[in-house]
């Protein structure tokens, strides 16, 4: 039986690895209430668990020179249940995260604080105007060795489903097989898990994508010019 | 309140259990998929399965445990799920399966069938709103119990489950030799919308359910006779009473239907019946609604996971005993594969796991965690907890109750009663809806009735068992008697001797055989969350029973898990739950002799508790105040001996265990 949402897989690739750096407080505070009561409090590296049940207001209070972001249960509730229709994670998170941006809490907006989790910078040129050129409907499998691969399909830029494929096959045949199998074109993407995490923590990836296709240390199978010219626009323009 | 017939359907099936080991390493038979080669005639061990199989059996792993997702059963043409049996019984490996449904699951849906997840199925919680579940592969929200359709789908899959099994009985009886069945309680306890008040399933079908149920029980004679004093039962005004009674009650038909369902062939096959069931409860800390919104934060600001909460929601489900007849089921953690804590960072992740190991394995527990995430722990941290879990097995070390509080239902949150005692007593107290779970602990020493408790004649006598035995049985003076269990009562405390305290929480003592019956006023103005006279009740409670304290912490950040060993000496761990170090001090009752447990579990041969003594003779001090320090998640282990005379020793620094 396949597993069309693998979500280990998914995040071997495409999340983030080990845990997340603590930041520097920003002096934020997010707050889910439920009629003026904390019903979860968050802050990076902080122990606000104490605060719950407390009064907004007292938490306010005590907290003067911290800017509470405050949502509403209810609200919270909303956009839990809007993501409810799409069938896997990735999706629904994306629903949630972009819902949740037009949340504005007491005295702030949310969108002040939050990042709305930093995105892999493949699907978020996937998403984007890469749409236009790229077909409706495709593949693109990223292989980093046999135990970190995912196939994700793409129809119209959102991602419909990521799925481990079986095996380990030379980069030729393996995107062959995948391309029958699945009725639809396919992208590999081929490099070492090394060379792809320094790649994903980089702040502009895209000079040093290119440069790493270049230097055959990472390996579009098939050789794709259009793609490639795609990669040089975000290289070198940046967009 | 169980029926009868459950209780004993219940107790004819677990006869035949056998303890699980603490640590269980899941694997996800689902994930390996066969090559299309191998399955038209290829090699079986040279399956995905097989080798993974193969490559655990060389890190030492007998024993592995599976989650049955529902919904793979329904589909799977590749049998993957008898390959995976046959694959591990050729290793002469053992295997558990978890057939019911659970949260956490690598699995769409964590493995429930799709039309199961649709509006007219789903649980709502006290607020009307949907249980939602945060976590990968998909966000969704959890069926009603109550739904007939989900009912009638949960009776097939359990039937089909049956009949495989009992097929392998007959074809390789050898599989059914190395298998063994885990039933676990469903989503019961993920009832609840995050917010204190009743927690429960209040669908529309569990509503019609639940009042057909009232009308049910409280036809009964005893219920019958209205007499001045004894409410009207069947009011709407009691729902909320009424309703914690009917979940707990669902919750044990539910187990017992499951266990009645699923061994209906195998009771019928002498083959089958070789076949091992367990019960236990498993609770997955990252799918209760309460950590979902602090989930959701973390994820939006691109954070890490809330490691304080997730410690928070590891001591709330610890202290909760879900049981029958006197029974409790052994509580295990599932740390899921696709949850967030596997992103925390090491210190917090190893805190969390280490907690909630030593909270479950003290009372016969442990916890689900995948194999992969297992052999990613550091190999001394792995060595350390497979020795405490050699300790917990042989039974050399456990965790011993000695306050229960008596409640309706044991996942509804308490009132201030619970809370005060689970301040002042903390892991020694335990919530029960068993009263028999009091009567099978040899060491507990007080009950508390939660003061929306309903009372049948039954129960009194119970309590008045368990009173006469030598425990404190703290009994609300509230109209919820019936008119016999208000009689019971009366005749008990009758000819008791009795004495007033009418400072704070009023209450009326009575000497009962070789113990007290406890009767108190349930004012709502007194019994207020901290307030003076729900503290100084408690106080006395603890005082009565002579239940002293054990041991007392300066910092709040420091808490303490005991554990009572076979020798008879005392381990506490010292657990630091906050992100910086703290230093505190310990103080004991009386004067004891302290030394480092860790000595004793992070050797590679666990010592056995006789040879305690001579090992760690060179670190013991002596007083009854220590002041110790606790780096940030760490977790400090100490091996207590009283000493009877009084020693003069000036305070003496621990030594410090980073997990």
């Amino acid at each position: 039986m396949d597993l069309v949402y693998d979500w280990k897989a998914f995040t071997s690739v495409f999340g983030i690895r080990g845990s997340v750096p603590r930041r520097q407080d920003s002096g934020h505070v997010l707050v889910v209430a439920d009629n003026g009561k904390v019903v979860a409090a968050y802050a990076e590296s902080e122990d606000l668990t104490s605060w719950t049940g407390s009064r907004c207001e007292k938490m306010a209070a005590e907290m003067p020179h911290r800017k509470l972001v405050v949502l509403e249960k209810k609200s919270v509730d909303g956009l839990l249940e809007g993501a409810l229709s799409h069938p896997h994670y990735h999706g629904q998170f994306e629903i949630l995260a972009k819902n949740a941006a037009a949340l504005t809490g007491a005295g702030a907006s949310i969108r002040e604080f939050c990042t709305f989790s930093q995105k892999h910078f493949l699907l978020t040129a996937m998403s984007g105007w890469w749409t236009r050129i790229l077909p409706s409907y495709y593949g693109i499998f990223v292989s980093l060795g046999a135990s970190r691969q995912v196939l994700l399909t793409v129809r119209k830029g959102q991602v419909e489903s990521f799925l481990n494929p079986e095996g380990e096959r030379p980069p030729l045949e393996a995107v062959k097989y995948l391309s029958e199998k699945h009725l639809l074109p396919v992208q590999g993407i081929f490099t070492s898990a090394e060379k792809w995490n320094k790649l994903s923590e980089a702040p502009n990836p895209w000079p040093g994508i290119f440069e790493a296709i270049r230097g055959d240390e990472i390996r579009l199978v098939p050789y794709n010019r259009k793609l490639l010219c795609l990669l040089a626009m975000k290289a070198y323009v940046g967009v | 309140m169980t029926p009868l017939i459950i209780r004993v359907i219940l107790q004819n099936m677990r006869e035949c259990e056998t303890k699980l080991y603490p640590i269980q390493l899941l694997v996800n038979y689902w994930e390996f998929r066969q090559p299309a080669a191998a399955i038209s005639g290829g090699s079986r061990r040279s399956s995905p399965i097989g080798e993974k199989l193969d490559q655990l059996f060389r890190s030492g792993i007998k024993h592995v445990t599976s989650f049955v997702p529902w919904h793979a059963v329904e589909t799977d043409i590749s049998h993957s799920l008898v390959r995976f049996l046959q694959a591990a019984t050729e290793r002469n490996m053992t295997v558990s399966l978890v057939l019911t449904p659970e949260l956490g699951l690598h699995y769409p849906n964590s493995g429930l069938p799709k039309d199961l997840i649709s509006d007219d199925c789903t649980a709502r919680s006290n607020n009307g709103g949907k249980v939602v579940v945060n976590l990968p592969p998909n966000i969704f929200a959890l069926p009603s119990f109550f739904s007939q359709h989900f009912n009638k789908r949960l009776h097939g899959y359990l039937v089909k489950m049956d009949s495989l099994l009992c097929d392998l009985d007959k074809t390789d009886p050898k599989i059914s030799r190395n298998l063994s069945v885990v039933f676990s309680g469903g989503f019961w306890k993920y009832y609840n919308s995050a917010v204190p008040g009743p927690s429960g399933d209040f669908s529309p079908t569990a509503s019609t359910a639940f009042r057909q149920e009232v009308e049910r029980f409280f036809d009964d004679r005893e219920f019958g006779n209205e007499s001045p004093g004894t409410p009207k039962w069947k009011d709407l005004g009691l729902d909320s009473v009424n309703r914690r009674w009917f979940n707990q009650q669902a919750e044990e038909v539910f187990r017992g239907k499951v266990l009645h369902v699923f061994g209906r062939r195998a009771q019928t096959n002498q083959a089958g019946l070789a076949r091992r069931t367990r019960e236990v409860e498993i609770f997955t800390p990252e799918a209760d609604p309460a950590f979902t919104y602090s989930k959701l934060l973390s994820e939006l600001a691109s954070g890490n996971p809330d490691a304080v909460r997730l410690s928070g929601l590891i001591s709330a489900a610890a202290t909760r005993c879900s049981s029958v007849a006197g029974s409790a089921y052994p509580p295990f953690f599932h740390w899921s594969s696709v949850g967030n804590w596997s992103s925390l960072p090491d210190s917090e992740k190893q805190f969390v796991l280490m907690k909630s190991f030593l909270l479950a394995a003290g009372r016969g527990g442990g916890v689900f965690m995948d194999e992969a995430d297992w052999f990613s722990l550091p190999q001394a941290f792995r060595a350390r907890m497979e020795n405490l879990a050699e300790l917990f097995t042989r039974g050399d070390i456990k965790i011993e109750h000695k306050a229960f509080y008596l409640s309706p239902h044991a996942w509804s949150a308490c009132g201030p009663l619970w809370a005060e005692l689970s301040r002042q007593n903390g892991f020694w107290s335990q919530v029960t809806a068993d009263v028999e779970v009091a009567a099978h602990q040899t060491n507990a020493r007080l009950v508390v009735v939660d003061p929306e408790y309903v009372f049948t004649r039954e129960t009194v006598e119970k309590l008045s068992v368990l009173a006469r035995r030598g425990l404190t049985v703290a009994i609300p003076k509230s109209h919820l008697f019936s008119a016999q269990a208000r009689k019971e009562l009366e005749y008990v405390t009758s000819q008791a001797p009795r004495i007033d305290i009418t400072l704070g929480l009023h209450y009326k003592l009575y000497v009962v055989g070789e113990g007290k019956i406890v009767i108190y006023e349930t004012q709502r103005d007194l019994l207020k969350a901290d307030s003076a006279g729900v503290v100084k009740f408690i106080k006395d409670m603890l005082a009565v029973s002579e239940i002293c304290e054990q041991v007392c912490v300066s910092d709040r950040s420091l808490t303490v898990v005991p554990a009572k060993l076979s020798s008879g000496d005392t381990a506490i761990f010292v657990l630091n739950e906050s992100r910086r170090a703290v230093s505190g001090n310990i103080v004991f009752p009386r004067v004891v002799e302290v030394s480092d447990f860790a000595d004793i579990f992070s050797s590679a041969v666990p010592v056995v508790p006789a040879t305690i003594d001579s090992k760690t003779k060179g670190a013991t001090a002596f007083s009854s105040r220590f002041s110790v320090e606790v780096g940030a998640f760490g977790i400090l282990s100490l091996l207590l001996k009283e000493i009877k005379k009084t020693v003069r020793a000036a305070p003496q620094k621990s030594h410090e265990l980073h997990l």
